[in-house]
């Protein structure tokens, strides 16, 4: 390599580095926010027309791959509708008699949430992160940290980032995900976050409070930023240690998160 | 024209790497294709390609992404610069020595994209705080592994792509002559 080529080459990188600086500042300074919304705009049809494809192919072959583990999983799954029968029909019961105190105290339901539905178009494009993209925007009603969740009421996430036509949810997973939630059986309350997107820990649990592994754990309704009852998980497993202040449980997640093709938000 | 075709293959290339390789991964891992493309340039000492993919492509994944903004740029143009160094002392013609780069340069990129998260956390320009684990650890050497495959693919058709943009600068050169 000669000194002029490596000169040349110096000079490149010098520009490079602070091309970064001035988008980075742009970014943050917001002036760039409008070239962002389009090029997110532009790419968003061809990148759900893509993900579609893609996804059919590797459902396909995961159906392959799994083709050998049906039989055990459908004795599962047998032996699980049993149980949930036995739970249909408490809540059934219980459900009438909600209703017959509802209707005697005249109680009128005061939030109706609306839900935006939307297709995922793209994934975090690195392995270190776990987040996706979605075609619904601002222009749709989307807003930063509304909760995102799957048809079952389920929740899956919040809008970490809306554009015009598209945004960003981060998943309950990540870190950065905090939510006020509940546990049904005990309504012991808590926190729940994400654990480097890996797991969702749920934090600040009364001592005396009575947890099993298998407890559903639902949003709790405080803070007013997500609504009641969206649920997020089953407790997997609790630390209890007699000299800390609040317990602490990991929480398994209902949904396979790589499952996902259509998500709702919920603008209220 | 020239940059035309790149836009094109930039725009191609994101959508290959946020809408296709996400449902091919396995075990939830998959290749990084803009670091194997930037990988390919600096093998074939194009760097000013190299540089132009770093920055241009970086922005773009850091669009799609729930990062901090600038995260992907800034690990790319680090990985540049390392294997440009790494370029004074070794030679890399033969394919094993390809694939070691490639590696190396995996490497590189995680380990800029944590430190950097890191900074970015105590400059409070990000929220979202990379945390050294057992994930961490086995997705990077993971992706490594799968990156230094991915280069055996990408490197030739890079190298179609090259002699294209030298053939056209030529070109032009030729007729402002």
């Amino acid at each position: 390599m000669t000194l002029k080529t490596s000169n040349n080459n110096l000079y490149i990188f010098i520009a490079s580095i602070v091309i970064i600086v001035l988008l980075v500042v742009f970014h943050i300074a917001g002036i760039t926010k409008p070239i962002e919304g389009y090029i997110k705009a532009a790419l968003s049809p061809m990148q759900s027309y893509f993900y579609d494809k893609t996804k059919s192919v590797s459902e396909f072959f995961g159906l392959i791959v799994s083709i050998r583990d049906l039989e055990s999983e459908n004795n599962k799954l047998k032996s699980k509708v049993q149980e949930l029968y036995v739970e249909r029909s408490k809540m059934k019961q219980l459900e009438n008699e909600n209703k017959t105190l509802r209707d005697q105290l005249g109680f009128v339901k005061e939030n109706k949430e609306i839900l935006i539905s939307s297709y995922i178009v793209e994934k975090d494009p690195s392995n270190l992160y776990a987040s996706f993209g979605i075609d619904k925007g601002e222009k749709d009603g989307v807003d930063k940290g509304m909760p995102v969740i799957v048809a079952d009421g389920i929740l899956v996430g919040q809008i970490y980032e809306a554009s015009d036509y598209n945004s960003t949810v981060i998943l309950t997973i990540d870190s950065r995900s905090k939510i006020n939630a509940e546990i049904i059986d005990s309504g012991a309350t808590g926190i729940v976050s994400g654990e480097h997107n890996l797991a969702i820990i749920m934090d600040l649990i009364p001592q005396n409070k009575v947890i099993k592994k298998g407890d559903l754990v639902t949003t709790s309704g405080l803070g007013e930023k997500f609504p009641k009852d969206l649920l997020i998980g089953e407790v997997e497993s609790v630390a209890n240690a007699d000299n800390e202040l609040f317990q602490k449980a990991r929480i398994k997640p209902l949904i396979n998160f790589q499952d996902l093709k259509i998500v709702f938000v919920v603008k209220n | 024209m020239k940059r035309l075709v790149l836009i094109i293959l930039l725009f191609l290339a994101v959508i290959i790497q946020t809408a296709v390789f996400p449902n091919v991964s396995v075990w939830g891992i998959f290749p990084e294709l803009f670091l194997v493309i930037v990988v390919s340039f600096c093998l074939l000492e194009n760097y000013l390609e190299a540089c132009i993919w770093s920055v241009a492509g970086g922005f773009m994944l850091d669009l799609f992404s729930a990062k901090s903004f600038g995260l992907s740029a800034i690990s790319l143009i680090a990985t540049v610069l390392v294997i440009y160094l790494i370029s004074f002392s070794l030679e890399f013609g033969k394919v094993y020595s390809k694939i070691l780069l490639a590696g190396i340069a995996s490497l590189t990129y995680y380990i800029t994209l944590i430190i950097f998260s890191v900074l970015f956390d105590l400059m409070k320009l990000s929220d979202n705080l990379l945390h050294i684990n057992w994930r961490i650890i086995l997705i990077v050497a993971a992706s490594t592994a799968i990156n230094s495959i991915l280069i055996i693919v990408i490197f030739p058709l890079i190298g179609y792509f090259n002699e294209w943009l030298i053939r056209v600068e030529k070109k032009l050169e030729t007729r402002l002559l």
